[in-house]
């Protein structure tokens, strides 16, 4: 089952921010943790998520640190700011109510009589 | 035979080529990269099947340019004007250098007695050709000098003594007329003078012209949405 390309979009940043919010993270590590957390259905253009995080810097919810890994590769590490947890706060609210919304629709039987 | 490294680079240039990722961005992408062909090989594939696998699962270069693009908007303008300023500079340091060549030449064409008209028409031509060929030498220079000193301060080193330059040149050119009117009576003087300026005269009505015809030749062809 592939996912839509406009519900990959969207939930972006949701997802973003909520990886960043159980600690600080690097690009490629954030892409593995996303295919990981979806059972590899959710595929992003690996190449996309840069720009998105790059983004979220702009808007204040996360920052960067560039750190040398264990390679000795410098590596950017982000970390969602108090900015970011209040505006994941306000996606999680809005996406139980769209699910919830939806989970509601699906779950009415037909009415035989 | 695969060399990783070479590939990486071509890779990494094709992405600078694009023009709207800065280089931390590639740096990061460059990382991105490398990781993703490091867990590849460990799974058994070769460095070029890693490289190949790990660079289309990042995507193709123009969709990943167009996406940086939206976010780098600044950092864009930032280069364009940077351009657009070291045009303006260069052609300071090129009509500089030409004034002061021409203005040897026509101390050298007073000296020997030519024609006074004759020797203010080719003293202006000279600096018309002059101030050409530098501006071409210059931008053809520019593009090698920005590579090689690509660290800041040698850039900047470099940049304010192309300004230190035009202030010496300046004060240089001026010792020309004074020596010409030393050497010469002033009538002859006046002559070459005139001829010269109004060889002067037609270019300046020419060279805008020449500007724009060489815009509409460069003018690029693809246009990107930013």
């Amino acid at each position: 089952m592939d996912i839509s390309k406009d519900l990959i979009a969207a939930s972006a940043t949701p997802l973003i921010l909520a990886i960043l919010s159980d600690g600080e993270n690097y690009g490629y590590a954030i892409i593995k943790r996303v295919k990981e957390l979806s059972d590899g259905r959710m595929q992003w253009t690996d190449g996309m998520l840069y720009p998105v995080l790059h983004r979220l810097e702009t808007q204040k919810l996360i920052e960067s640190e560039i750190r040398q890994s264990e390679q000795g590769r410098n590596r950017k590490y982000y970390r969602i700011k108090q900015q970011g947890t209040t505006v994941l706060d306000s996606y999680k609210k809005q996406w139980n109510a769209v699910y919830s919304t939806l989970q509601k629709v699906w779950e009415v039987k037909p009415c035989l009589s | 035979m695969f060399e990783l490294n070479q590939a990486i680079a071509e890779w990494r240039a094709g992405c600078a080529g694009q023009q709207t990722m800065t280089d931390t961005d590639l740096e990061e992408l460059e990382g991105h990269l490398r990781e993703e062909i490091d867990h590849l090989v460990l799974t058994g594939l070769s460095e070029e099947e890693g490289f190949l696998i790990a660079t289309r699962r990042l995507g193709d270069t123009s969709t990943l340019s167009k996406e940086f693009a939206k976010v780098n908007t600044s950092e864009i303008w930032k280069r364009r004007t940077f351009w657009m300023l070291s045009g303006i500079l260069i052609s300071l340091l090129a009509s500089s250098i030409a004034k002061v060549l021409s203005g040897g030449g026509s101390l050298l064409l007073s000296v020997m007695k030519l024609n006074p008209y004759v020797a203010g028409v080719i003293g202006s031509i000279l600096y018309i050709i002059f101030f050409l060929l530098l501006l071409f030498l210059l931008f053809l220079g520019i593009r090698k000098v920005a590579t090689r000193f690509y660290r800041k301060n040698k850039q900047a080193s470099l940049l304010f003594n192309s300004a230190a330059s035009i202030i010496l040149l300046g004060i240089l050119s001026i010792f020309s007329p004074m020596l010409m009117a030393r050497l010469n009576s002033p009538e002859i003087l006046g002559q070459q003078m005139m001829a010269a300026h109004i060889t002067a005269g037609v270019w300046a009505v020419l060279w805008p012209f020449v500007l724009v015809a060489l815009l509409l030749i460069l003018w690029p062809s693809r246009t990107r949405t930013l």
